[in-house]
């Protein structure tokens, strides 16, 4: 990430937006660079997300 | 079974029947007794058969879309009482509850109010530059749509806001007086403004008609009509699973009875992630999937703002601590061929609303406040047309 990107992100928290959480690790990754771009909190807000069926033991 | 008795029938099965015999009705008063029969239903007279019996259906072609606009009668208005999950329930048992939302709601402000019915707004125009883009990329007949959204787009309150500006704050820009002194008729605006204000809500109500019979609103699930062009048709809506407390802290991922406050699921302890916290706004079901499709590869921008209050209302806490909103970013070459971000439209329905308030004590890293007050969006690599 850029000098400047890192500036615009550092020590704020912030909501990454996405679609669709499958498996997290689009969001994952983001987050990621974030903060080692020095944002303090970083929070995933994403329309659907896809949740496996429990599976209960017989 | 021509010239069988009245008294009795013998049929196939063995069982023997009595009363009226069929073959009697059939051969004789066949026309008048079905005719007899179905003329309740056929007059609208059967409050059984009265969906059934619309005569929207059988209007001509070129009048549908007026039929549509004035004789729909289904909407979405579900009565504000826990609404349980419809279908085998996976992993959500407990009944979900709706939450009142208005239009311009703040994130501190959505209260549980379980006895009103939900307010879902759905903002079937698009902005002027979606519009243009839309027009400069799309050759459809979706033209005349267009034409006409960006009309009423410009139509909208501008003599309104003019007239409005000199009769209730005192003029300081130097154009706007040399129109009010040009103009002295409009400069007394007091009197005007009570007539203006009608005439803009008459042209307002005649430009939404002249929309409901170009356009008419469709449930964006199963294309039904809507009666009021809000949201989803409610059998759409009752299969629509809205993801509520109790959920995992970390993950979002809902929980099947309560297990307390914080407790964690088991992914989020096995593999826990980069980021704090994950909230959703519903399940990735038939109707969440149907919305996302429409959403992103059918360029049903007018979407965003009802999916991003779905969204504010999940990530309350979330967007009430947040100092900005981060749009995934897209590959160019997927950026190139959609045309569009779909989370940074997300992102932008969320920002139109005011959810967000920046936290008091926040860290501002820029050197003038105002400036960094005064971007539009957080710069984010390839976040798209945001």
């Amino acid at each position: 990430m850029p000098a400047e990107e890192k500036a615009q992100v550092a020590g704020r928290r912030l909501v990454l937006i996405d679609d669709v959480l499958t498996s997290g690790a689009t969001v994952d990754t983001c987050a990621r660079a974030l903060l080692r771009a020095g944002a303090a909190h970083v929070d995933v807000l994403v329309f659907a997300r896809v949740v496996a069926p429990v599976r209960t033991p017989i | 079974m021509q010239g069988t008795s009245l008294i009795s029938q013998a049929s196939a099965t063995g069982f023997t029947v009595s009363g009226v015999c069929a073959t009697t009705i059939k051969s004789i008063l066949l026309a008048l007794i079905n005719s007899f029969a179905t003329s309740a239903a056929r007059l609208g007279l059967d409050w059984l058969s009265l969906t059934m019996t619309s005569t929207a259906w059988v209007w001509l072609p070129i009048l549908m879309p007026l039929a549509t606009a004035f004789l729909n009668s289904p909407s979405t208005k579900p009565s504000g009482s826990a609404k349980i999950a419809s279908g085998p329930v996976d992993g959500v048992t407990n009944p979900i509850l709706m939450a009142r939302l208005c239009a311009r709601s703040t994130a501190g402000a959505i209260a549980s109010n379980v006895a009103a019915p939900p307010v879902f707004r759905i903002c079937r125009r698009l902005a002027v530059s979606e519009s243009f883009a839309l027009c400069m990329t799309s050759p459809s007949p979706i033209w005349s749509f267009l034409a006409i959204c960006w009309i009423s787009n410009h139509l909208k309150w501008q003599p309104v806001c003019k007239a409005r500006r000199i009769a209730t704050e005192p003029v300081e820009n130097a154009a706007v007086q040399r129109w009010a002194t040009a103009m002295p008729m409009m400069a007394t605006g007091n009197q005007l403004r009570a007539p203006i204000a009608r005439t803009s809500v008459a042209l307002r109500r005649a430009g939404r008609l002249l929309l409901d019979i170009a356009q008419p609103p469709l449930c964006p699930s199963c294309r039904a009509p809507l009666g009021d062009g809000a949201g989803l048709c409610a059998a759409c809506w009752s299969k629509l699973s809205l993801i509520e407390p109790p959920y995992c802290a970390r993950l979002g991922i809902p929980f099947a009875y309560d297990p307390g406050p914080g407790l964690l699921s088991m992914e989020a302890i096995a593999n826990p992630p980069a980021y704090d916290r994950a909230r959703a706004a519903v399940r990735y079901d038939d109707i969440a999937r149907q919305l996302v499709t429409s959403f992103k590869y059918t360029d049903r921008l007018d979407l965003a703002p009802m999916m991003g209050h779905w969204m504010a209302r999940a990530g309350r806490e979330l967007l009430g601590q947040a100092d900005a909103l981060l749009p995934v970013p897209l590959h160019w070459r997927r950026l190139w061929a959609r045309r569009f971000n779909q989370s940074a439209a997300l992102a932008r329905a969320r920002r139109r609303s005011r959810s967000v308030c920046p936290r008091p004590n926040a860290p501002t890293t820029c050197k003038a406040p105002s400036a960094c007050r005064r971007r539009k969006r957080p710069r984010w690599p390839a976040a798209g047309w945001c």
